[in-house]
């Protein structure tokens, strides 16, 4: 019974609610990040000059960097929830 | 002089009053009690302004007739327009709010201080309400004396209602006992004189009372004692709609330029609807008549016909006014012109602000954008260049080629005149207003104060860059010449990316910290450039060693501006949901980050 509360009250605790929303925006900033970064590479494919791929390049590394920052911290979340 | 014997003036009526009636006492001690209540009411409601009354206002005013629907619902709630317009005042000149969301809620005001006669006729004249009175005075004070804020805030909003209640009951009791020693229905006037002379006497009264409301009540308790007729009732209400104006006029000469519009947009729309009123007086008698006939409102019932002519004559004045909101607007932009712009100083820190901490973030943001627009002409000057050709040059590298002409201006002076006035007078705002705040608003403003120090580092960095670039810039070693000229690139290409990032703001996008991350890298590489290219230099002694300690320092303080303002960015750019910023701040690359991509991207 009183680990059901325990349970309980953690779920509606204010750091747990934080943590809760913490994950959805990062879960949404990385869904958001990949569509980027498959706009990024059909510009890329389609790019004419060495000038443009090599911009259009070093954007997708910060961007693959960006989400990879992301999903590390996505996942140290999940794994204190779990 | 007239201000100097005015109150004098003032009190010997009041104490000749007082000495030839006691039921005159009695009557201005209702006014006295009833705007004591309104002070203490809107002292209530500013500690509940903090949050969420701003919140409500940034989703409320987006769109024209959303700005009315808030104007009528909290003047109707809080029972002042007065203070309705202080918030709207500090909106405008926060930048946080249109003109015609301004005019939009001044509108809605007008309208929701009508429920005030409404208030008085339909209850407060039917009921004892000096009976609810005592309570929550007494509530209300017990409430004022404790620690918490928004239990004091409660308290007061109470003690207010109550003064407000026991004010209106003393009004009544003394007009109802006026009328059994002198009989003021006997100086009634009727016809156009009547109606001109009392309109005046609206205006003159709540001009000394600095309130509509107050004026109504007093109009809505004589006429119950049938004090005054209902005709001459009807004059007087149009008259306290116009006084109010003036009260504003008064109170907007000392504000700042979007107080001044609101305040015109205020005498304009009120005067308006005063000549419609009077103009079209037994057009809205015979529409009163019918109204209350449909609303079961008896015949004699002059109060509550009152009430229905005080808010019909505020609607129409909306209905008429509502299509030239817009031409209103641009009427005074002309007709009271911005001179801020030239001016030196600054341009939305209000006095008024700090009481409302989100628009007081808001202010002081808006300000370190306007310190930064200073400042980007003192930056682009500094590797002479104009602002707009970086803006709008197809390649940076031709175009710092090209303009070799040196910009002769002294930073120091334009600094001192233009920029450490407003910087000054944000840190004083800073200062002033941070400590009585929320922890989360205490934080932004931190942030903020940061990005106005990175700003003015910048500057800095570039008086001592100049020092240099000025000699060198024509250097007759070519050599030295193409590495001042990649320094000027430099700037002028973080300056242009920072700007086209700056113009996503207005699409509201919300990821604007990610994109600074391209520059951060950019930047790296142009660094790691410069510095081999200095070595390559010095090693092949293609220039002297006194020169390359030169080249290396103002590389260093070309460093310093691009970092500051990128830092500057970063915090003046984010302007998102917190939450969202809070994850992004943590996925943006650090400085390892950035050097590894660097460094992959040259073994490539």
């Amino acid at each position: 019974m009183d680990k059901i509360i325990e349970i309980l009250s953690s779920y509606f605790s204010a750091k747990f609610r934080e943590k809760l929303k913490r994950i959805k925006t990062l879960d949404a900033l990385i869904v958001k990040l990949e569509k980027k970064e498959r706009k990024l590479e059909a510009k890329f494919a389609a790019a004419q000059t060495v000038e443009e791929k090599k911009k259009i390049n070093k954007q997708l590394t910060v961007l693959k960097a960006q989400k990879e920052k992301a999903q590390q911290l996505a996942q140290e979340n999940s794994d204190e929830q779990g | 002089m007239l201000k100097k014997i005015f109150l004098p003036f003032i009190f010997f009526i009041l104490a000749y009053g007082f000495w030839l009636s006691p039921d005159f006492k009695e009557i201005s001690a209702g006014v006295a009690i009833f705007l004591f209540g309104m002070i203490a009411l809107e002292q209530g409601f500013t500690a509940f302004t903090g949050g969420a009354l701003e919140k409500i206002l940034k989703v409320a005013t987006n769109k024209k007739w959303k700005s009315v629907g808030f104007g009528v619902l909290t003047t109707t709630v809080m029972q002042s327009s007065s203070l309705v317009s202080v918030i709207t005042i500090s909106f405008l000149s926060a930048g946080m709010l249109e003109l015609a969301a301004g005019i939009g809620i001044i509108f809605g005001a007008n309208l929701g201080t009508t429920t005030g006669a409404w208030l008085v006729a339909g209850l407060g004249l039917k009921v004892k309400i000096s009976a609810y009175a005592m309570p929550m005075l007494v509530f209300g004070v017990i409430l004022i004396l404790q620690k918490s804020k928004p239990l004091k805030g409660a308290g007061y909003i109470l003690a207010g209602l109550g003064f407000l209640f026991l004010g209106i009951s003393y009004m009544k009791e003394g007009f109802d006992a006026f009328k059994g020693t002198l009989d003021l229905s006997q100086f009634a006037m009727s016809g156009i004189t009547g109606l001109l002379v009392f309109s005046l006497i609206g205006i003159v009264a709540t001009v000394i009372m600095q309130s509509s409301h107050a004026t109504l009540v007093l109009i809505i308790t004589a006429l119950a004692a049938s004090q005054i007729t209902y005709e001459n009732a009807l004059a007087l209400a149009i008259g306290a709609n116009v006084g109010t104006t003036i009260t504003a006029l008064i109170g907007a000469m000392s504000a700042n330029i979007a107080g001044k519009r609101l305040a015109g947009a205020h005498l304009v729309f009120n005067l308006v609807t005063g000549v419609i009123a009077i103009v079209f007086l037994n057009q809205f008698l015979l529409a009163v008549d019918w109204i209350s006939q449909l609303a079961g409102i008896a015949a004699d019932d002059y109060t509550l016909k009152l009430a229905v002519f005080h808010t019909l004559f505020n609607l129409i004045g909306v209905v008429v006014m509502w299509p030239f909101v817009s031409k209103l607007v641009q009427f005074l932009e002309q007709v009271l012109v911005d001179k801020s712009d030239d001016a030196i100083g600054a341009k939305y820190l209000h006095e008024v602000s700090v009481d409302f901490p989100e628009t007081a973030v808001e202010a002081v943001r808006n300000e370190t954008m306007h310190v930064y627009q200073l400042s980007l002409n003192v930056l682009c000057d500094g590797i002479s260049l104009k602002q707009n050709n970086i803006l709008n040059a197809d390649s940076l590298r031709t175009l710092v080629k090209q303009q070799r002409r040196v910009f002769d201006f002294d930073i120091d002076e334009v600094y001192e005149n233009k920029i450490k006035g407003i910087y000054s007078e944000i840190i004083a705002f800073i200062s002033k207003a941070s400590f009585s705040w929320e922890v989360q608003q205490s934080e932004s403003i931190h942030w903020l104060r940061a990005a106005n120090l990175n700003i003015v580092e910048a500057i800095k960095d570039m008086k001592h860059l100049r020092k240099n670039m000025v000699r060198n810039m024509n250097h007759q070693n070519d050599l030295v010449q193409n590495q001042y000229d990649f320094l000027r690139l430099y700037i002028a290409q973080t300056i242009k990316e920072l700007e086209q990032i700056r113009a996503l703001l207005e699409s509201e996008q919300d990821d604007i910290l990610l994109l600074l991350d391209t520059v951060k890298v950019d930047l790296k590489e142009m660094e790691n450039t410069v510095n081999t290219d200095i070595t390559v230099l010095l090693q092949q002694d293609l220039v002297s060693p006194k020169m390359a300690t030169s080249l290396i320092n103002d590389s260093r303080y070309a460093f310093s501006i691009a970092n500051n303002l990128i830092a500057m960015a970063s915090t003046l750019y984010a302007m998102y949901d917190k939450e969202h910023l809070k994850v992004e701040r943590e996925v943006l690359l650090d400085k390892a980050d950035v050097e590894d991509i660097v460094s992959e991207g040259q073994h490539h």
